[in-house]
C-alpha cells in the first residue's frame, strides 16, 4: 500500500438496519498508524457503522462509499474482508456450541495465511502462537479448548475478542465498545491488546460510550457520532470534555467537523 | 405392484423358500417363522391411513419388486472391509455379509472371558432355550416388518456377556450387503444379551458394496438383566438406494443402564424403530440419535419408551439433519403407565434445515397415566443462526465452511456421547464426510 492512500475512507455514507436509517452521510478517514476513538450517545449508529464495516447482511447501505486501502469495501464478503486485515471485536460476541474455541481460531489464522500464500499452521505450531498471544491477554488456556464463548463471563468473552484480535494481526481493528461492563484489569486487558498491534501500517477504530478506556489506549483522533453522523472531531482532549459534559449540548452545537 | 401384490408376493414367496430357510435350523424355528408369516400375511404393507405410517410410504419398496429370498452373499473381500474400516479392521470385527455371519471375513480376535459374540445360528448349537425364547416371542410380531424378518430370518449376530463380566474394547458388528443383494432383502435377526452386573459397548454397522437397490430388514432384540449396562451404537451408512428398516427391541431388568446412539446416514427410504420397555424399578434408559438427509432421501425415526415400573428414568435426544430435498419423520413417544410413579422422564428432538426444500414432520408425544412424575418434550426446527455464521465469517471462515462447522457442530453432541474414544472417531469422520456431501448438494441442488 502506498503511503499516501488511507487505511479508511467513508464518504457520505448512508445505511438502513431494521427499516431505519441510522447512518446519514458520515465521513471518516482514518490514516495508516492511525487510533481513531468514535464516540457518542446510544442510537447515535456507532455499532451499525461497526457491522457496514464489517459486512452483516443485514444492514444494508443505501448511498456513500468506503475504501480500504484504496479498495471497494463494501463489495467484499465479510470472510475476504477478514482475509485482508479487517478485524471487528464484537460488542456482543456470538456463543458458540459444539465449535471448539482452539479449533476455531486455527481455522481463521490458517485461512488468513492460505490468503496471503503462508503455509497453514499445524496444530502444535498454532499452540505455541496462541500461547504467547494469551500471555498478552492475560487468557486462561481451559478456555482455548472449551466451546467458542459458551458459558463465558462477559469479561471472558471480550477477552476472547482481544485473544482472536492479537492472533490475526489485522491491519485495521475495529472494537465495537469492547470495554462496556470491563474492570480496570481487564480494561488494561483490552488496551494491551491494541497497543501491541500499533504500528505505522495498522490502524484502528475504537467505538466507546466512555471516555475511560482512552486512558490506557491514547487515540490520535476523536470523532462525536450523533444522529447517523460525525458531529465533531477533535484530539484527545475532546473525550475528556464530553466526559465532563456529556453528551446533550451536543444537540444544538453546530455540527463543526475538523477533518483530521 | 401395489402393496396388495406386493403383500402376496412375499407371502407366497415364503412359500418357495420354507424348505431352504428351514436348511439345518432346529425343527421348533419352521412353527416360528410360519406364525411370522402368518400375521405378515393379516398386517400387510402399511398404508399411510395407519397412523405410525402416516409420513412415510413404503410404496416405493413395493414397486421396487424386490425378491425376498436370501441374497447370495458374493463378491464381499477382506480389502472391501478394509478399505471401508481402515485401520479399525485390525480391532477385531465380526462381519456379517447380507445378514449372516461370514467367519472368513471376521477378525475374531480372542474374546475377553465371559464374551460371546459370532452368528446366531452357530449359537443356536451353545444356546437353544434362550435363543428360542427371544425368537419365540409373541409381541415381537405387531409390527408388519418384524413379522416379516421373523418370518425370513436366517441368521444374525449373537452377543452374550456373562454375569459380571465388563470387556474393556466394544464388540463390533459390521453388516455388509454384497454385490449380490442388488434385488433382494436380507433379514438380519440379532440378539444382544447382557448378563446380571455385565457392562459392555456393542456397535452394529450396516455398510453396503451394493450399488442396485435392496432392502435390509434388521430386527434387533436387547436384553438386559438386573443392573446389566449396555451402551448400544448404531451406524446406518447404506448405499444411495437402499431401503433401511430396523427395529430395535429392548427389555431392561432392575436397575439396569441402556443407552443408544443411532445414527442415520445413508439409504434412500431409512426407517429406525426402538421400543425400550422397562419393565422394572430403577431403570434407566437413554436413547440418543442423529439422522442426516440430502438429496431426496426420506428418513424415519420412530422411538417408544414406555414405563411400566416405577422410579424409571429416560432421556431422550434425537436431532435432525437436512439438506437438498430430503424429508426427515420423528416420532417419539414416552408412556408413562399407572404403575409407573417417580418417572423422569425427557424427551427433545431438535433439527436443522440446511436447505430450502428440505421438511421435518416431528412428533413428540406424551402419555402420562401417572400422577407423581417429571416429564418434558419439545421438538424444534431452525435454521443455522445467521449471527453466528456471521461471526465466524468475520474471521475469514467463507460461508462455506462456516455452515459446514455449524453443523458439524449441531451434530456433535451426539457424537460426543459415543462410549470409546476409536468408535467416537470413526463415527465423527462418517458425520464429517455425510455433512460435507449434503453441503455440496445444497450448492448445486
Amino acid at each position: 500500500m502506498d503511503h499516501a492512500t488511507p487505511m479508511l475512507e467513508v464518504k457520505g455514507l448512508h445505511a438502513r438496519a431494521g427499516g431505519t436509517e441510522i447512518l446519514k452521510g458520515l465521513d471518516l478517514v482514518v490514516g495508516s498508524g492511525e487510533v481513531h476513538a468514535i464516540m457518542g450517545p446510544n442510537g447515535s449508529g456507532k455499532s451499525t457503522l461497526a457491522n457496514v464495516l464489517a459486512g452483516r447482511p443485514s444492514v444494508e447501505v443505501t448511498a456513500g462509499y468506503v475504501l480500504y486501502q484504496g479498495r471497494d469495501l463494501l463489495e467484499l464478503a465479510p470472510e475476504v474482508r477478514a482475509k485482508e486485515g479487517l478485524f471487528l471485536a464484537f460488542q456482543y460476541p456470538v456463543e458458540i456450541p459444539g465449535i471448539s474455541n482452539a479449533y476455531f481460531m486455527k481455522a481463521a489464522l490458517n485461512a488468513a495465511r492460505a490468503h496471503r500464500g503462508e503455509e497453514e499452521l499445524d496444530g502444535m505450531d498454532f499452540l505455541e502462537f496462541a500461547r504467547e498471544k494469551m500471555k498478552l491477554v492475560d487468557f486462561d488456556e481451559a478456555l482455548l479448548n472449551r466451546a467458542i464463548n459458551e458459558g463465558f463471563s462477559g469479561g471472558e468473552k471480550k477477552r476472547n475478542e482481544i485473544l482472536q484480535m492479537a492472533v490475526l494481526e489485522p491491519r485495521l481493528a475495529v472494537l465495537d465498545e469492547t470495554d462496556s461492563g470491563l474492570d480496570i484489569d481487564a480494561l488494561q486487558v483490552v488496551a494491551n491488546g491494541v497497543n501491541a498491534l500499533r504500528s505505522p501500517d495498522r490502524s484502528a477504530i475504537v467505538i466507546t460510550h466512555y471516555q475511560r478506556l482512552l486512558d490506557y489506549v491514547v487515540p490520535d483522533f476523536v470523532h462525536v457520532l450523533s444522529d447517523g453522523r460525525i458531529a465533531l472531531s477533535g484530539g484527545r482532549e475532546l473525550a475528556l470534555e464530553l466526559e465532563a459534559k456529556g453528551y446533550s449540548w451536543l444537540e444544538v452545537a453546530p455540527a463543526e467537523t475538523t477533518a483530521p | 405392484m401395489t402393496l396388495d401384490d406386493a403383500r402376496a408376493r412375499f407371502v407366497s414367496r415364503f412359500g418357495d423358500c420354507e424348505a431352504q430357510l428351514a436348511g439345518s435350523s432346529p425343527a421348533w424355528l419352521a412353527p416360528v417363522r410360519r406364525a411370522a408369516i402368518e400375521r405378515f400375511a393379516e398386517l400387510g404393507f402399511p398404508t399411510r391411513k395407519n397412523e405410525a405410517w402416516k409420513y412415510t410410504s413404503v410404496s416405493a419398496i413395493a414397486r421396487a419388486d424386490l425378491d425376498p429370498e436370501p441374497p447370495a452373499r458374493d463378491g464381499v473381500s477382506r480389502e472391501d472391509i478394509h478399505a471401508l474400516l481402515g485401520s479399525e479392521a485390525d480391532g477385531g470385527w465380526f462381519v456379517f455379509e447380507d445378514g449372516r455371519f461370514a467367519p472368513g471375513l471376521s477378525v475374531r480376535d480372542a474374546l475377553p472371558a465371559g464374551v460371546e459374540a459370532g452368528g446366531l445360528v452357530e449359537a443356536l448349537d451353545v444356546h437353544p432355550e434362550s435363543i428360542r425364547a427371544m425368537l419365540d416371542r409373541e409381541d415381537s410380531l405387531d409390527r408388519p416388518f418384524a413379522a416379516l424378518n421373523g418370518a425370513f430370518q436366517r441368521d444374525g449376530a449373537f452377543v452374550r456377556v456373562a454375569a459380571g463380566a465388563a470387556p474393556e474394547r466394544p464388540i463390533q458388528l459390521l453388516f455388509i450387503a454384497s454385490p449380490g443383494a442388488s434385488g433382494r432383502v436380507s433379514n438380519p435377526r440379532n440378539i444382544i444379551q447382557i448378563d446380571r452386573n455385565a457392562k459392555a459397548a456393542v456397535m452394529l454397522r450396516y455398510e453396503s458394496r451394493c450399488q442396485d437397490a435392496y432392502w435390509t430388514n434388521a430386527m434387533t432384540q436387547v436384553l438386559l438383566a438386573q443392573n446389566a449396562e449396555l451402551d448400544l451404537v448404531v451406524v446406518q451408512s447404506e448405499s444411495d438406494a437402499a431401503y433401511h428398516f430396523s427395529t430395535i427391541d429392548v427389555r431392561q431388568e432392575r436397575d439396569s443402564r441402556f443407552r443408544s446412539h443411532q445414527i442415520s446416514l445413508g439409504a434412500a427410504l431409512a426407517r429406525s424403530e426402538i421400543y425400550a420397555r422397562l419393565e422394572a424399578p430403577g431403570v434407566d434408559c437413554a436413547l440418543d440419535g442423529l439422522f442426516i438427509g440430502g438429496d431426496e432421501q426420506h428418513v424415519d425415526s420412530q422411538t417408544t419408551i414406555d414405563h411400566a415400573s416405577p422410579h424409571g428414568t429416560s432421556r431422550e435426544l434425537y436431532k435432525g439433519i437436512l439438506g437438498g430435498r430430503s424429508r426427515g419423520v420423528f416420532n417419539g413417544s414416552v408412556l408413562v403407565r399407572e404403575d409407573a410413579q417417580k418417572t423422569n422422564a425427557r424427551q427433545f428432538n431438535p433439527n436443522l434445515l440446511i436447505s430450502d426444500e428440505a421438511q421435518i414432520n416431528s412428533k413428540p408425544t406424551l402419555e402420562i397415566s401417572a400422577d407423581d412424575v417429571k416429564c418434558t418434550h419439545g421438538s424444534t426446527v431452525g435454521r443455522v443462526d445467521e449471527d453466528a455464521l456471521f461471526y465466524l465469517r468475520t474471521r475469514g471462515l467463507d460461508e462455506r465452511r462456516a455452515r459446514q462447522m455449524m453443523t458439524v457442530a449441531f451434530a456433535s453432541e451426539i457424537a460426543q456421547g459415543i462410549p470409546h474414544q476409536s468408535l467416537r472417531e470413526q463415527i465423527e469422520q462418517l458425520i464429517a464426510e455425510k455433512l460435507e456431501r449434503s453441503q455440496s448438494a445444497r450448492g448445486t441442488g
